[in-house]
């Protein structure tokens, strides 16, 4: 938020005039015309009129925005609140457009008649914009501009440049149809049936009473025909760990923002927080890191409305980072998959072209949790021609990097990976179910 | 400084700073300019022209090169309608009527004098808020009251300009007296209606 102050001072209409108006007059009286009078004569008046209108305090102006925080493709309103306008006649707010900040009207341009605006409660008039927020990350709205006009265009005010204040835009979480279960909850309360006995609703067994039974557990229909008594034993209910990875080393296709197409940053980006809101608003706890060449940006596991928030807020900031040259060849940063409890379910957003990602992949395969690596690399994807590379060269070293790609692809499936290529709303829900039914299955973890 | 021009240019807009040549800054201007704004242009390019030649039917034809180079003055201060080239325009005009001294008697006075005043509100108005946006309909329905009152002026001062030469009639005297106080009148009267509404 910002406020200036400028005072009113003669328009160019007013200096016109006057110029005409006194130089008319002179060469009419000079010459004795009369019909030069009649030419200066409204030139006259209106210079009087415009004299006599001069306006006294100058107006103040504030820019403000209704919301702060938002999702990508919500709409939020840039306001200028001018005081002291009352002898304004017209109020002009101009905002400049920025990448990925939507302006309504889409001229950024407000015009108001202040005679029929209505005034607020202290008396300051306020003059609206609509900003669409168009893809997630921190943005800043363009400057704005605010001048008026007073004493029948005579006077101006202004332009005053304001600086709105920064928008943080959450991503927009993809659509995810997916009942499947956590493949191996191993945590202590949740809504997961364990392997293991338990307190939970979902039955597993019948057996013969034993002592610290409760009486509420007794099965009587088997315990009379068999003449001893029999319990119904459930598993337990436990809540899951879930490590998300977004690759952040590229950032490959064209982002159209919300409703538009997709790059691969964006759906990594907008599939984690899918994957984000559904899992921890069933329990489970989700953990977050982002794999780029820039600072490390992590989330702990934690679950629960306000770490959604949370984790929504980290990849708000993520930006594609491929590092430096000497941290490419080095191999990236060690993933730190050696405190992960075991069970925990890993999910890789990544469009597999960087080698550190593979790298960390197979790290964690080893680990021998439960690991889905989401392709995110969309089919629209090229390696754009520029610093002076022809576009032939250029579709060629795409298509050479596809298919190193492909062979990459193909080792990490060998290693018991399972990818999935992300195609919409039902794209997890096999490789989810297949994971389940692995995770029943007896499996070595390395603890 | 101007207003639209300040607004257009400042630092925070630099969109106007993206076309390198002036014609395609004036033709970028005039593509994306609101509908009210080119037909304000329009009357600043023009209403100057028709000033220039009212003198012609006192028989007195401007120069054509004038024609020509008021034409081209007109154009600059349509595409920029708050700048000093207004002035000269109106200077031109004025300086012609003083060479050419039409009549007084002739309705061509009038008709200048009203064409020259409109180019100059049209300008007003035009440059009250950038090309893009045009002026809300409640403020040009507040200058056509305004115009109207000053258009009186104009042809009040003509009647008092004739009685001074001694007018040919009385009646025609009255007419113009009337018309000059119904014009003035009812503009001012439109005027303040419009801005007790608000």
């Amino acid at each position: 938020m910002e406020q200036q102050l400028t005072g009113w001072r003669m328009s160019p209409v007013l200096v016109r005039g006057i110029v005409v108006a006194c130089l008319g007059l002179g060469l009419a009286v000079v010459s004795g015309r009369l019909v030069v009078l009649v030419l200066v004569a409204p030139w006259v008046v209106l210079v009087l009129v415009q004299l006599v209108l001069r306006p006294g305090q100058a107006p103040r102006a504030v820019v403000g925005v209704r919301e702060h925080v938002l999702t990508e493709g919500a709409t939020t309103t840039l306001h200028v609140d001018v005081a002291e306008a009352q002898e304004a006649e017209t109020l002009t707010v101009v905002a400049d457009q920025v990448p990925w900040l939507r302006l309504r009207p889409w001229r950024g341009t407000q015009q108001v008649d202040v005679a029929r605006a209505t005034p607020r409660t202290d008396g300051s008039v306020r003059v609206r914009l609509g900003l669409e927020a168009r893809r997630w990350g921190p943005h800043q709205p363009g400057g704005v501009g605010v001048g008026a006009t007073a004493g029948w265009d005579g006077w101006a005010w202004g332009p005053v440049p304001l600086l709105p204040p920064a928008l943080h835009v959450l991503p927009r979480p993809a659509t995810l149809a997916t009942s499947a279960a956590h493949p191996d909850p191993d945590g202590l309360v949740g809504a997961h049936a364990a392997r293991r006995a338990g307190s939970g609703v979902e039955p597993d067994d019948i057996r013969a009473f034993a002592p610290g039974d409760r009486l509420r557990r007794i099965n009587w229909r088997v315990s009379l025909r068999t003449g001893e008594l029999h319990v119904v034993t459930s598993r337990a209910e436990v809540d899951g760990g879930v490590l998300l990875l977004v690759d952040a080393y590229g950032d490959q296709g064209t982002s159209e923002g919300a409703g538009g197409r997709e790059s691969s940053l964006d759906t990594g980006v907008r599939v984690a927080a899918a994957l984000g809101e559904r899992l921890t608003g069933r329990g489970d706890r989700v953990g977050l890191r982002v794999l780029s060449g820039g600072v490390p940006r992590e989330l702990r596991p934690g679950s629960g409305r306000r770490h959604q928030r949370r984790l929504l807020g980290v990849l708000a900031g993520v930006r594609a980072d491929p590092g430096s040259v000497a941290s490419r060849t080095a191999g990236g940063a060690r993933l730190p998959v050696g405190h992960l409890p075991g069970g925990t379910l890993v999910v890789v957003l990544s469009s597999l072209l960087d080698d550190r990602v593979t790298s960390s992949v197979a790290a964690i395969s080893q680990r021998g949790l439960p690991l889905i690596v989401v392709d995110t690399l969309g089919g629209g994807a090229r390696l754009e021609a520029r610093d002076g590379l022809r576009a032939d060269v250029a579709d060629l070293a795409w298509r050479l990097r596809l298919l190193e790609r492909e062979s990459l692809l193909a080792r990490v499936e060998a290693a018991g990976c399972a990818v999935v290529r992300w195609s919409g709303p039902a794209s997890l829900e096999e490789v989810l179910r297949g994971l389940s039914r692995r995770g029943r299955a007896p499996h070595r973890v390395a603890r | 400084m101007n207003l639209v021009r300040s607004l257009s240019s400042s630092v925070p807009f630099s969109r106007a700073r993206l076309s390198s040549s002036v014609v395609g800054d004036a033709w970028g201007r005039w593509s994306e300019s609101a509908p009210t704004q080119r037909l304000l242009r329009l009357g600043v390019l023009l209403l100057p022209l028709a000033a220039l030649w009212c003198t012609a039917g006192s028989g007195t034809r401007p120069w054509s090169w004038l024609s020509v180079v008021l034409l081209g003055l007109s154009v600059v201060w349509a595409v920029v309608p708050d700048s000093v080239v207004g002035i000269v325009v109106s200077l031109v005009v004025l300086v012609w009527w003083l060479i050419a001294d039409p009549r007084l008697d002739d309705a061509g006075p009038v008709v200048g004098a009203t064409s020259l005043l409109l180019a100059h509100l049209c300008a007003a108005l035009a440059s009250s808020g950038p090309a893009r946006v045009g002026p809300p309909g409640t403020v040009l329905g507040r200058w056509a009251g305004r115009a109207s009152a000053l258009v009186g002026v104009v042809v009040g001062t003509w009647g008092a300009a004739l009685a001074l030469v001694g007018a040919p009639e009385s009646s025609t005297l009255w007419g113009l007296g009337l018309s000059a106080v119904v014009l003035v009148v009812g503009g001012l009267s439109l005027t303040l209606r419009a801005e007790a509404e608000g």
